[in-house]
């Protein structure tokens, strides 16, 4: 399972890549795992303003439903288009071409409360 | 595209230590489970109560039932070893409640029902407290080899009619709907607490279902589960219809009126995923 060094992560199984106020994020490759094959994603349309934790997309796979919860409180700046035609990106590569959304934040500040790499493994070691 | 599944599907991801124990143990024991083979969307809370389903006997079935995601083919050595395996997984997790299924295994001779006995003998060694439930294929109807599996005394002899009698043999070739009922009956026979799951929404008809229910009770089983059928891939039957949360409260409904002594209905509903209640 890759855990890459450089991101950061969230208790929901979310990875971030943080550029001045933006943010990229996506699933990480042990949610992909969890999921299985995915088949279906709904993305938010661009310049749509989300609350922290409200729904960013929602990820239809073979045998469930999951809500990407958005991780920030922020302005959808570009989607992953590419995922309508392909959602399977996801499984494949999910921290490259898998990403789902970059959001302009609201406030930096809440970049401090993610997990490192270090905490995220951590988390899903039994 | 659209999403096609209704919302009762959801699913949160894991939180908590214990999904991840469990999780961790089943990969560092090397045994493998029904859950993760199947990709079943109850896993993560399953794990999360210590709830798991082990697939005995290898991994590859020697049958090709349409709606089963278990890869087929040629099958695998039996590990003389995964008795005692799955032993130690149940004593050091301190799993209170075990379900064992195993891929049918047409290619051996006692079908794998020798593997089934000596799991039972070795979980109630290392962890007695612990109640068994099996849930096996139809051993070909020989009737000797499932009085090897209960003479090791399981909680549970849970048996799958999986579809409605009409689905015979497209959906279940190999398979038997009178020859599983049969199986039911006689473990009924020997003193056991039996246990059967359909899948629906593969296109039946109601009074199909119905049928089906009779004809379980008629093999006087005493659990049942009803559940929606999910494909497992691409290449599997669609699902031709979900049925909502009401439809399976109507279902359970009527099969409590039948007189079984425990119905399990529900979207997600899967037989391992109903744990049977001690009433004595």
């Amino acid at each position: 399972m890759e855990i890459p060094g450089d991101l950061l992560y969230t208790k929901e199984h979310l990875w971030l890549r943080a550029e001045g106020d933006m943010i990229t994020c996506g699933i990480t490759d042990h949610a992909q795992e969890l999921l299985d094959e995915i088949n279906v994603i709904e993305l938010p349309e661009p310049g749509s303003v989300i609350a922290r934790d409200d729904i960013l997309a929602t990820i239809e796979s073979l045998k469930s439903v999951f809500d990407v919860l958005c991780p920030v409180n922020g302005k959808v700046s570009h989607i992953n288009e590419k995922l309508k035609e392909k959602p399977s990106l996801m499984n494949s590569s999910p921290y490259q071409d898998g990403w789902i959304a970059t959001l302009i934040i609201t406030n930096k500040d809440e970049l401090h409360s993610f997990l490192t790499v270090e905490q995220y493994t951590d988390f899903i070691s039994g | 595209m659209r999403i096609h599944h209704p919302e009762w599907f959801k699913i949160t991801l894991p939180h908590d230590k214990i999904f991840y124990s469990i999780k961790t143990g089943i990969k560092r024991s090397g045994l493998h489970t029904v859950c993760e083979e199947a990709g079943c969307p109850n896993r993560i809370r399953c794990f999360s109560l210590k709830r798991v389903t082990f697939l005995i006997l290898g991994k590859v079935c020697t049958r090709n039932c349409l709606y089963c995601g278990v890869t087929k083919g040629t099958p695998d050595i039996v590990d003389k070893n995964e008795p005692v395996r799955i032993a130690g997984f149940v004593r050091d997790m301190k799993l209170d409640y075990l379900v064992i299924t195993s891929v049918t295994r047409d290619d051996l001779a006692d079908k794998g029902a020798g593997q089934f006995a000596a799991v039972i003998a070795e979980v109630k060694k290392e962890r007695p407290g612990c109640r068994i439930e099996v849930l096996t294929p139809d051993f070909s109807g020989d009737m000797s080899l499932l009085k090897t599996v209960l003479s090791a005394k399981p909680f549970v002899f849970a048996h799958n009619i999986e579809v409605v009698k009409e689905f015979y043999p497209r959906l279940r070739p190999g398979g038997r709907y009178s020859l599983s009922l049969e199986l039911l009956a006689q473990a009924k026979e020997m003193n056991a607490i039996t246990k059967s799951g359909i899948m629906i929404g593969l296109g039946e008809t109601i009074n199909q279902i119905k049928a089906t229910l009779k004809d379980l009770k008629h093999a006087h089983v005493d659990v049942i589960t009803i559940g929606q059928y999910l494909p497992p891939g691409k290449e599997a039957p669609a699902v031709r219809k979900y049925y909502t949360p009401q439809e399976f409260n109507s279902l359970k409904v009527k099969a409590q009126s039948m007189g079984f002594r425990q119905v399990c209905a529900g979207p997600l509903v899967r037989s391992s995923y109903c744990q049977v209640e001690v009433t004595e």
